[in-house]
């Protein structure tokens, strides 16, 4: 009886046990959650946001803004809405600096319009260079464009920044549908690409024509992304005790390391990316297809332009920008995207070479401006491919040269997009040259 | 002292209670899920239905098979949203490139001529929805082309779901990768309402729009659970618990009703500037179909309630049930605006030169072909292809592309011949 009794209390003593650990571990756990909201993880846990020192890069040395200000509002406005289609454009914002509509689309300069009806209407599609990255609404290829035109010829000009960041040139031609089923028309269409089209040819060669960041894209879409771990051990991840390790362990520098996925597959070799790379001009000379046929049907001229970037095309490269593309470059994907882009241009130049005999009017208004910096030697890159306002005005002075050059010199017929007062104005009554674009 | 080691014993027995009954409940639904095998499920109730009467194949089966694809997410493509995963059934293939495997295609020896390419783009009613692959439209046209005396091949390029500006750019990105077709047909019409009725402030928005948004900006439309409430979710304790709720009869509280499905007045306007893109997207195809040598031409489809037919009783409560139904009745609604508009084109020739409204393909065909709100039975899908073939072999041969190899016009000739003899006699 009394070994009985014995094992009973043994039992009872036992799960007597089991309990007070159970409830000291609690005790513990409230009392370390408590020491870490007072003392905010021991100041380790919380990421900082990296900072943005771009705005004291060079370009912005003399920027008549404030370049602090605008860039912190850039960061704020970089958010993206999905639409169907296109796949994203950027959430509506109005700041001191960037302003962006419903629809996505960044604001542009304008005179006030002349009342006559007469306005030229030019639609700008590109990535981020052309949708301003790096300036303020009113100094965007855009807006320097329209501002070019009107000044110089006096030709109100009704520009639109159709430019998003991360766009390719197959986004864009999916954006001119949209615009075109939207019951609006154009007069000239400007695609200004490159810089994006080689490095999502080169790191996400599975799709033909795809948009940047296909992998994660596909993986939000498939929820195919990090499966959540069992809520049992987030449960345990949440613990006072466990984020109390987690504080003390990098407290001592010892990080639980975790393996970094790398959302893209970069080639293996040269030859690899010279496939690719040739496979984004293939991709990027053939959408001229479309877009011609487009042109024909709704009577826009269309244009097609190579972007400049620090890597690809001539520049007597700053001290600074030197610098700054060594840093630039130690970046994989940028890196391969720009090697990338350089087989692009070279691809697209053996086209454009081609004896004139062979060549087709598309081609005519085929431009490489990649080397529009030839002769500057300021600082006008922020980054491998951005530029500030300076960049963006010369971009713009070369694009408004080009498109007078053409429409003048196709006045006689070809392209009877220009109302008679437009075109004295922009060509004199009797101007009539060759056309042979800058750059 | 004695009082609380009682206490922290009597709390450890209960929650060791506790945990054994979790134990033993899931065991016991683990039992109960696996002997539930994939085979057991109820079938789709649409394969009962007389539309499938005289059926040569198993309407069930197929059925499961499309459940099989169905039931796994789409892929993500880039421009067009989404495509078909591989599968390979007895009745439903679908190949590497997410498109549904074509019958009766011709095969070209590797010296023979090529025959003669035709894309077909559409919906699901396109895709195959509910019948197996050799009874697809695309199959079915590629039977009566090769009848016809005319080598074919018919690719698929329907998938469930698209709408008119999926179409377009599902035509822009294959041209971008392959050589043109010679036809390119489109079937479509009936999917117009579908995005149009989750976010009508869009302008012909797919499918699933507000889901795919979800998806693509990481909202969650749930609020997410924390660990405890998932884990608490899991467990064989919850699972127990809710049947035997479920075996009281006490069942959870409905969901919220559906949506007002936007502005039900505004039906009409939607339908107006639907049927604008919907010719916009023609037109497109058109231009394309200029550039890229192409003859493109255009269906109208028929869906019950937009659309004349003598309906056998089975259709007669198909439509009964999408009127009960607020959201099935928006897009009835909807369908038949748009049906409208599409015939005031035609009747003012604001339609493209080969462009044909064949909603009403069943006003003299009494026979079931309806199985839900747009899907057809092999019987109705052998009546689209005929009018479409009909059609289309009719303008051939009454002009035939200049582009086709002598060949392919050689054999049209032929066929034309044949058919014009045959009226004689």
């Amino acid at each position: 009886m009394s070994r009985e009794k014995s094992f009973a209390a043994r039992v009872e003593m036992g799960l007597a046990l089991v309990a007070f650990w159970v409830v000291f571990v609690l005790i513990v756990d409230v009392g370390f959650r408590a020491i870490l909201s007072l003392t905010d993880d021991l100041g380790t846990s919380r990421a900082k946001p990296v900072e943005d020192l771009r705005f004291q890069s060079a370009p912005y040395a003399d920027a008549p803004y404030d370049a602090e200000a605008f860039f912190a509002e850039m960061r704020a406005a970089r958010k993206e809405a999905y639409t169907p289609y296109v796949v994203w454009r950027s959430r509506p914002f109005d700041g001191e600096f960037i302003h962006i509509d419903d629809e996505g689309n960044r604001s542009t300069y304008r005179a006030a319009p002349s009342g006559s009806g007469e306005a030229l209407r030019i639609w700008l599609f590109g990535g981020s260079v052309i949708w301003g990255l790096g300036a303020p609404d009113s100094l965007t290829v855009s807006s320097q464009l329209a501002r070019q035109i009107e000044n110089t010829w006096g030709v109100d000009a009704e520009v639109r920044n159709l430019g998003e960041i991360g766009f390719v040139n197959t986004q864009e031609i999916v954006l001119l549908i949209r615009e075109l089923q939207r019951g609006r028309r154009p007069d000239v269409v400007v695609f200004f690409d490159g810089a994006n089209d080689a490095p999502a040819a080169e790191l996400w060669p599975e799709v033909d024509g795809t948009h940047m960041n296909f992998t994660s894209i596909r993986d939000r879409f498939e929820k195919r992304e990090k499966v959540q771990p069992h809520p049992a051990l987030r449960i345990l991840h949440r613990s006072g005790m466990w984020r109390m390790a987690d504080a003390i362990g990098k407290r001592l520098g010892i990080q639980r390391q975790k393996p970094a996925v790398v959302p893209y597959t970069v080639p293996k070799d040269a030859a690899g990316v010279r496939r690719r790379g040739e496979r984004a001009a293939e991709i990027w000379l053939a959408n001229r297809r479309f877009v011609e046929s487009l042109a024909r049907h709704y009577g826009f001229v269309p244009f097609y332009l190579l972007q400049p970037s620090l890597e690809v095309g001539a520049k007597q490269r700053h001290p600074s920008e030197v610098s700054l593309l060594a840093d630039e470059m130690k970046n994989e994907a940028k890196r391969v995207g720009m090697e990338g882009y350089a087989v692009m241009r070279e691809a697209v130049r053996r086209r454009l070479a081609r004896p004139e005999a062979e060549q087709q009017a598309v081609d005519r208004r085929t431009w490489d401006l990649s080397d529009v910096f030839a002769d500057v030697s300021d600082p006008l890159y922020f980054d491998y491919v951005h530029v500030g306002h300076d960049g963006n005005r010369l971009i713009a002075a070369a694009l408004a040269d080009a498109l007078q050059l053409h429409l003048c010199a196709a006045r006689s017929g070809e392209i009877p997009i220009l109302t008679p007062s437009v075109s004295d104005r922009m060509c004199g009554p009797t101007k009539n040259q060759p056309f042979s674009p800058r750059g | 002292m004695k009082k609380v080691q009682t206490i922290l014993a009597m709390i450890t027995v209960y929650a060791l209670v506790i945990v054994g009954i979790d134990v033993l409940a899931r065991g016991y639904f683990a039992i109960r899920d696996a002997s539930r095998g994939e085979h057991q499920h109820k079938p789709d109730e649409r394969a009962l239905l007389p539309a499938y009467e005289g059926a040569q194949y198993d309407p069930v089966e197929t059925w499961r098979e499309l459940w099989v694809g169905t039931d796994v997410w789409l892929n993500y493509e880039p421009y067009t949203v989404w495509s078909r995963k591989p599968i390979t059934g007895k009745y439903v293939n679908v190949d590497e490139a997410g498109r549904r495997v074509t019958r009766h295609n011709f095969v070209p020896d590797s010296n023979a001529d090529q025959p003669l390419e035709i894309w077909q783009l559409g919906g699901s009613t396109t895709w195959g929805m509910g019948v197996p692959d050799a009874e697809t439209v695309p199959s079915r046209l590629a039977l009566l082309f090769n009848e016809f005396g005319v080598d074919t091949r018919v690719t698929n390029l329907g998938d469930t779901g698209m709408v008119s500006t999926q179409e377009v750019l599902m035509l822009l990105r294959t041209l971008q990768t392959q050589n043109p077709p010679d036809l390119v047909i489109v079937y479509d019409g009936a999917n117009e309402p579908l995005g149009v009725a989750e976010a009508p402030e869009l302008l012909n928005p797919h499918y699933l729009v507000n889901r795919i948004r979800d998806l693509f900006e990481r909202r969650n439309p749930k609020p997410r659970q924390t660990p405890a409430a998932e884990l608490w979710a899991n467990s064989g304790l919850y699972r127990l618990g809710k049947a035997i709720r479920w075996r009281l009869g006490l069942k959870d509280a409905p969901p919220s009703p559906p949506p007002d499905f936007a502005n039900p007045g505004g039906v009409e306007s939607l339908a107006t500037r639907g049927a604008g893109v919907l010719f916009d997207n023609y037109q497109f195809a058109e231009i394309f179909g200029d550039e890229f040598g192409f003859r493109p031409y255009f269906f109208f489809q028929p869906r019950p309630g937009a659309g004349d037919k003598p309906y056998d009783p089975s259709e007669q409560k198909i439509i009964a049930d999408l009127r009960d139904d607020p959201e099935q009745n928006w897009i009835m609604r909807f369908a038949v605006a748009l049906r409208e508009r599409v015939q005031l084109r035609v009747s003012e020739s604001r339609v493209p030169e080969r462009f044909r409204d064949i909603s009403d393909v069943f006003a003299e065909f009494p026979d079931p072909v309806y199985m839900d709100w747009v899907h057809l039975s092999h019987r109705g899908n052998r009546r689209i292809a005929e009018v479409i073939f009909e059609t289309i072999s009719a303008d051939l041969c009454a002009d035939a592309p200049t582009h086709l190899s002598t060949h392919l016009r050689g054999q049209l000739r032929a066929a034309c011949n044949q058919t014009v003899e045959a009226s004689e006699n």
